[in-house]
C-alpha cells in the first residue's frame, strides 16, 4: 500500500521522520526499540506521542536529538529537520544545532539544572554560547525578559537563585525558559508535567499554549496520558513496542480511533467529568511486549481482542483514512483478512 | 546548555542484559564474565596457597642459616637466593605471607563482624544510640592506625593476637559507617513498612531484609578492607610496632633488607612483590565484585 | 456508636521535627486535627497534592507512624495507644513504588507468604506454598512464578504480588497508597478493576489516596480533598465531582486534563488558580486563603471548620457559612 501521509510535498513540513529503526543490543539479544517509524511535524504544531514506558517513545526523541547512546544503533531511517538530515549530522554540528533549532525539556527538570551555578547565570551562558558577541548585561536583560514570559513574576531575585530552592513547578518553568531562550523552532517535550501536581501541570500546559501561539514554535509532545494529548495537540501518533499504530488529529484519535489499541486506551482510562454510576473500566488484558522478543504478525495481537489468524502471522499494512489519519491493523484493512 | 544536554543523555540508561535467577546468582555470573576480577583473585588465592603450603614449595626453613652461602644469588638449592644471615629469600617469603595473611584476614573478618553489628544497631535503632555509637566512632577513625596499634599494645602487652586486636580496631569504623548508612537505605524503603504492617517483628524484618540487602555493600568493603590491612600489618611490622623480627612478617622483611639495599636491590624488590601483588590482586576483584552486585551504581 | 463503621479517626495530628535550610528546627504539620468515618465495605477517596499529608494520614491510621494527637478507632476499639499486633493482619497497606515495595533479594512466595508467617503459625510449609499458589492466581497472576525475583516482573505484576502480600493475612481494611500512580496505563486500569473485585470478593474495606482525581473518583463511594494537612470538603463522588463546594476542589476539577478534545477545547479560558503549596501553613486564618479566588476579610482571620453544607456533603469553607 502506498503511502499517501508522506507523499505530501508540503512546505510547511518542519521535521520529516522516515522509517527511523533502532535497537540495543542485550545479553539476551538484540532489543527492537523503535521499528521504522515514520512521521512529520509541521511548523507550528504540537505532535503528540503517546504510548506506555517500553513503547520507545523516548527513545525515538531522543534519537533525533542524537542522544543515542552505546550500544544503541540507528538501522535504518532519516530526519530531515528542514531538509537536513539529523542523523547524519556530526557531534559538532548537532551541538550547535540543540538549543538553538530544536530544544528539549524533560520530566525531571533537576538532572537538566546545574545545581552549583544560580539560575541566572544558566540562562545567560545558554545565551553566550549560542550567540557570540552578546554582552552580559543583553544576555541578562533578554534572560529576565524569558523568565516573565514563562510566567515568573519575580525574575529579577529570581536570577540569583538556585534550582534546588526552587518548587517543581518553578524549575519547570525555568527549564522551558532555557530551552525556549534561544526561540527554537521545535521544542521536544517529554512528560515535563508527570513529577508535578494536577494545577501545576494545568499551569504549564496552559504556558506552554500560550507559548506555541507567541512564536510559531513545533513541538513534539510526549507523553502516556490522554487528557494532556487532548487538552494540548493538534495531532497524535500512537506508539506501541516500537511502531507507531495509530496516526491522526486529535479529533481523529478521540472520536474516529480506528486501532483496537487506541479504542481500548481510550476505555480504559477514568474520566474526571464521568457521572455514576459510573461505567466499568475494561483494562488492556496482558503484559506490554518484550522488545526483545516480539511477537509474529502484528505487535500488539497476543493483547488484542480482534486477534485473528493473520494477525499472528503478518504484520498489518497501513490503512489510510484521510490525509492525516492512518492506522496499522488488519481489521481496517478491507476485506485482505478474509483472503488470505 | 551543554551540560543541560549531556546530564539528560546520560541519564538514558543502556538495558542491562538479562540473566535469570536470584540476583545473587546473576552477580556471580556477571563476576565471571568480568575477566580483571577473576584474575584477580586467581593471583591471591595461589599467593594465599604458596603460603600455606609453603614446605612443599621450598625444603628450606625460614630460620635455618646457611653460613656459606650469605646474600647470594647462585647459591645451590636457594631459588631466590639467600639473604645477609644465609637465611633462604623464598622462605622467608613465603611463611613470612604465612603470617601477614593470617593476621590480616583474621582482623578484617573481626572488623566485619564487630562493624557490622555496630552498624546495624546505630542504622535500625537511630536516635541517641546512632548519635553516640556514631560518634564513637568517629573518634576511632580519626586516630592513625599506627598510633592505635603503639596504644593497644601498650595498654595490653605485646603480642600477635592483640596486634590482630589493633588492626581491627582500625578497621571496624569504616564497616560500621557503611553498614549504618545501608542500613538507614534500606529502613526507609517501602518493603520494610510492608513487613512492618503485617506484623513482622524487629528481629524478622532485620534477618529477613536488612541484612540480605546490606549484606551486597558489606562484602565489596571486605575485599578493600582486606587489602587496606594488609598493607597496614606490613607498614607495622616495617615500622617496628607491629610484629617483631626475626619473625619472617612481610613488613619486617622488607625492613630488614633496608641494611643491604644497595649491595643487593633485587632482594628488596621480591620481598615487597607479594605485598604488592596481592593488593593490586585484591583490589582488582573487588572493583569486579562490586561492579557484579550493582551494575547500576558502577556505571556513575 | 453505628458499628457498621469500621474506621473512625478522630482529630487525628502527626507533627515531623523538620530542618530548614539553616539548619533551625520547625515544626511540619502533615496532618492537622482530621476526622473522617469510614463505613465497612466503602472506599474512601483522599484526593490532594504532593505535601498535602495524605501519605502521611494514611501511614498514621495503620500506626506505622505514631500519631501526636486524635484517636484512631477500629471497629469501635480504640487503637490509638495499644499493641498493634493483634490489629496488624486485619489492616493492611498497598504501595505506590511497586518495585520499592518488593524486596529485591527474596523469592515471590517468601513476599507473599511473610504475612503467614505471623498470623498462620501453624502453618505446614505444604500448605503455605498452596496458600501462595492460590494468592497469586487470585490476583491473576501464575502460581508458577513462586520461585522467581521481583526484578524479573513488570510494575502491573509486580503491583499484583503487593497486593497478594496484603490479602495473605485477610484483613478487612486496606490503605493503598497511590497504588496506580507509577503504573503504565493499561496496568491502571487493571489493577483498578482487580482492586474492585477483591473489594466484592473479600468484602474489603479501602482507603484509597491519589493524587489522580479521576481515578479517585471511579473508584470511591465517598471523597475526601486535602489540603495542606486538614479535609477541606468530604462527600460522595457527585458532590465532589458535579457540587463541589470548596474553591480548592474546584480548581482541582479545572485542572485536571479531560480526555476529550471538544471538553478542553470549551474550558480553555476557564481560570485556573495558582496554588502555593510550599508556602507552608498560614499562622491563622482558612489555609487556602492565599491562594482563594473569592477571599474574603474573615478568611484571613479565621480557620473555617468542617460542617455540612448538604446531606452527605462537607466542607471547611466560609463561603458556607452556616446562615
Amino acid at each position: 500500500m502506498v503511502d499517501k501521509l508522506y507523499q505530501t510535498n508540503d512546505s510547511d513540513i518542519l521535521l520529516e521522520i522516515r522509517d527511523l529503526d533502532v535497537s540495543f543490543p542485550t545479553g539476551r539479544g538484540e532489543l527492537r526499540a523503535v521499528n521504522g517509524i515514520s512521521y512529520n511535524v509541521r511548523r507550528g504544531e504540537v505532535m503528540g506521542i503517546i504510548g506506555e514506558s517500553g513503547s520507545g517513545k523516548s527513545v525515538e526523541a531522543y534519537t533525533i536529538l542524537g542522544f543515542l547512546k552505546a550500544p544503541g544503533k540507528i538501522n535504518a531511517g532519516t530526519a530531515a529537520f528542514e531538509g537536513r538530515d539529523l542523523l547524519a549530522m556530526s557531534r559538532r554540528e548537532l551541538e550547535t544545532f540543540r538549543g538553538r533549532e530544536i530544544s528539549m525539556i524533560f520530566q525531571n527538570p533537576m538532572s537538566c539544572l546545574d545545581p552549583v551555578f544560580t539560575i541566572g547565570r544558566q540562562l545567560t551562558e545558554t545565551l553566550q554560547t549560542h550567540f557570540k558577541g552578546v554582552s552580559a548585561s543583553q544576555a541578562r536583560e533578554k534572560s529576565i525578559e524569558m523568565l516573565r514570559s514563562v510566567g515568573i513574576r519575580d525574575a529579577d531575585r529570581l536570577m540569583k537563585r538556585y534550582a534546588f530552592e526552587l518548587s517543581g513547578g518553578m524549575r519547570q518553568r525555568v527549564m522551558i525558559a532555557i530551552a525556549l531562550l534561544c526561540s527554537p523552532k521545535l521544542l521536544i517535550a517529554d512528560e515535563p508535567t508527570t513529577a508535578l501536581d494536577v494545577t501545576t501541570q494545568a499551569q504549564i500546559l496552559r504556558l506552554l499554549k500560550k507559548l506555541r501561539r507567541q512564536t510559531d514554535m513545533a513541538m513534539i509532545y510526549i507523553t502516556h496520558n490522554f487528557g494532556i494529548v487532548a487538552e494540548i495537540c493538534d495531532r497524535v501518533s500512537v506508539m506501541y513496542g516500537g511502531y507507531i499504530l495509530e496516526q491522526g488529529t486529535v479529533d481523529d484519535m478521540f472520536y474516529r480511533a480506528a486501532h483496537p489499541y487506541t479504542q481500548a486506551l481510550l476505555k480504559a482510562v477514568p474520566r474526571v467529568d464521568s457521572l455514576p454510576p459510573y461505567e466499568p473500566l475494561i483494562p488492556i488484558e496482558g503484559a506490554p511486549v518484550d522488545p526483545v522478543n516480539p511477537p509474529d504478525g502484528c505487535v500488539f495481537h497476543p493483547r488484542c481482542a480482534f486477534c485473528t489468524e493473520i494477525c499472528r502471522r503478518e504484520a498489518p499494512p497501513r490503512t489510510v483514512f484521510s490525509a492525516e489519519h492512518s492506522a496499522s491493523c488488519w481489521r481496517l484493512d478491507g476485506g485482505a483478512a478474509e483472503e488470505r | 546548555m551543554k551540560h543541560y544536554f549531556k546530564k539528560r543523555a546520560n541519564a538514558l540508561k543502556n538495558p542491562e542484559p538479562y540473566l535469570g535467577g536470584s540476583p545473587w546468582q546473576e552477580s556471580f555470573k556477571r563476576l565471571l564474565k568480568n575477566k580483571s576480577a577473576i584474575a584477580g583473585l586467581a593471583i591471591f588465592v595461589l599467593i594465599c596457597l604458596s603460603c600455606v603450603f609453603a614446605p612443599f614449595i621450598t625444603r628450606w626453613d625460614y630460620e635455618s642459616i646457611d653460613i656459606h652461602n650469605v646474600l647470594s644469588f647462585t647459591a645451590p638449592g636457594h631459588a631466590w637466593g639467600t639473604d645477609k644471615l644465609g637465611r633462604d629469600v623464598l622462605a622467608r617469603i613465603l611463611y613470612g605471607g604465612r603470617i601477614t595473611l593470617r593476621i590480616s584476614l583474621t582482623a578484617a573478618a573481626m572488623a566485619a563482624v564487630v562493624g557490622t553489628v555496630i552498624g546495624l544497631l546505630a542504622g535500625y535503632f537511630g536516635g541517641w544510640v546512632d548519635f553516640w555509637v556514631s560518634r564513637f566512632m568517629d573518634i576511632l577513625a580519626s586516630i592513625p592506625a599506627f598510633l592505635l596499634t603503639i596504644v593497644v599494645e601498650t595498654a595490653f602487652g605485646w603480642a600477635t593476637g592483640k596486634f590482630v586486636y589493633a588492626l581491627a580496631i582500625a578497621a571496624t569504623p569504616q564497616f560500621a559507617r557503611l553498614m549504618r548508612v545501608s542500613v538507614m537505605n534500606i529502613m526507609g524503603r517501602e518493603y520494610i513498612e510492608a513487613s512492618r504492617a503485617l506484623g513482622v517483628s524487629h528481629f524478622g524484618v532485620v534477618w529477613r531484609h536488612v541484612l540480605h540487602n546490606a549484606a551486597a555493600p558489606m562484602l565489596v568493603h571486605l575485599t578493600t578492607c582486606i587489602a587496606e590491612t594488609i598493607l597496614n600489618c606490613t607498614l607495622m611490622g616495617y615500622l617496628g610496632i607491629g610484629i617483631n623480627p626475626p619473625t619472617p612478617e612481610w613488613g619486617v622483611l622488607v625492613a630488614e633488607s633496608k641494611s643491604f639495599i644497595r649491595a643487593n636491590p633485587l632482594i628488596t624488590f621480591l620481598r615487597c612483590l607479594p605485598v604488592t601483588l596481592s593488593v593490586i590482586s585484591i583490589n582488582f576483584f573487588g572493583n569486579g565484585f562490586r561492579d557484579a552486585l550493582d551494575p547500576r551504581e558502577s556505571s556513575l | 456508636m453505628d458499628d457498621k463503621i469500621l474506621i473512625s479517626v478522630e482529630n487525628l495530628s502527626k507533627n515531623f521535627a523538620v530542618r530548614n535550610r539553616i539548619g533551625r528546627k520547625t515544626v511540619l504539620h502533615a496532618v492537622d486535627g482530621v476526622s473522617f468515618q469510614i463505613a465497612r465495605g466503602e472506599t474512601l477517596g483522599l484526593v490532594g497534592e504532593s505535601g498535602c499529608g495524605k501519605t502521611t494520614l494514611g501511614r498514621t491510621i495503620l500506626r506505622l507512624l505514631e500519631p501526636d494527637g486524635g484517636r484512631i478507632l477500629y471497629d469501635g476499639t480504640d487503637i490509638t495507644r495499644v499493641n498493634m499486633r493483634p490489629y496488624r493482619s486485619k489492616m493492611q497497606i498497598i504501595f505506590q513504588d511497586p518495585a520499592g515495595s518488593l524486596d529485591p533479594r527474596s523469592q515471590i512466595c517468601d513476599i507473599v507468604a511473610e504475612g503467614l508467617c505471623v498470623t498462620g503459625a501453624g502453618l505446614s510449609r505444604g500448605d503455605r506454598a498452596s496458600k501462595v499458589t492460590e494468592l497469586l492466581e487470585k490476583v491473576g497472576l501464575d502460581g508458577g512464578i513462586a520461585r522467581r525475583y521481583p526484578h524479573e516482573f513488570s510494575g502491573g505484576q509486580q503491583q499484583r504480588i503487593g497486593i497478594a502480600r496484603a490479602l495473605a493475612v485477610n484483613p478487612e481494611f486496606i490503605v493503598c497508597d497511590e497504588p496506580v500512580s507509577a503504573l503504565d496505563v493499561s496496568y491502571q486500569s487493571q489493577i483498578i478493576t482487580l482492586l474492585e473485585q477483591m473489594q466484592e470478593n473479600m468484602n474489603l474495606t479501602y482507603m484509597f489516596i491519589s493524587h489522580d482525581l479521576s481515578v479517585v473518583r471511579h473508584i470511591s463511594d465517598r471523597i475526601g480533598v486535602m489540603y495542606l494537612g486538614r479535609i477541606v470538603e468530604l462527600g460522595g463522588g457527585v458532590e465532589i465531582g458535579v457540587h463541589a463546594a470548596h474553591p480548592y476542589t474546584r480548581s482541582l476539577l479545572t485542572a485536571v486534563p479531560v480526555p476529550d478534545p471538544q471538553v478542553s477545547r470549551a474550558r480553555e479560558q476557564e481560570p485556573i488558580a495558582d496554588i502555593q503549596t510550599d508556602g507552608g501553613i498560614p499562622s491563622q486564618g482558612c489555609r487556602f486563603h492565599a491562594s482563594c479566588p473569592h477571599a474574603m476579610p474573615v478568611c484571613a482571620v479565621e480557620e473555617p471548620q468542617l460542617r455540612e453544607i448538604a446531606p452527605n456533603h462537607l466542607c471547611a469553607c466560609h463561603l458556607h457559612a452556616a446562615p
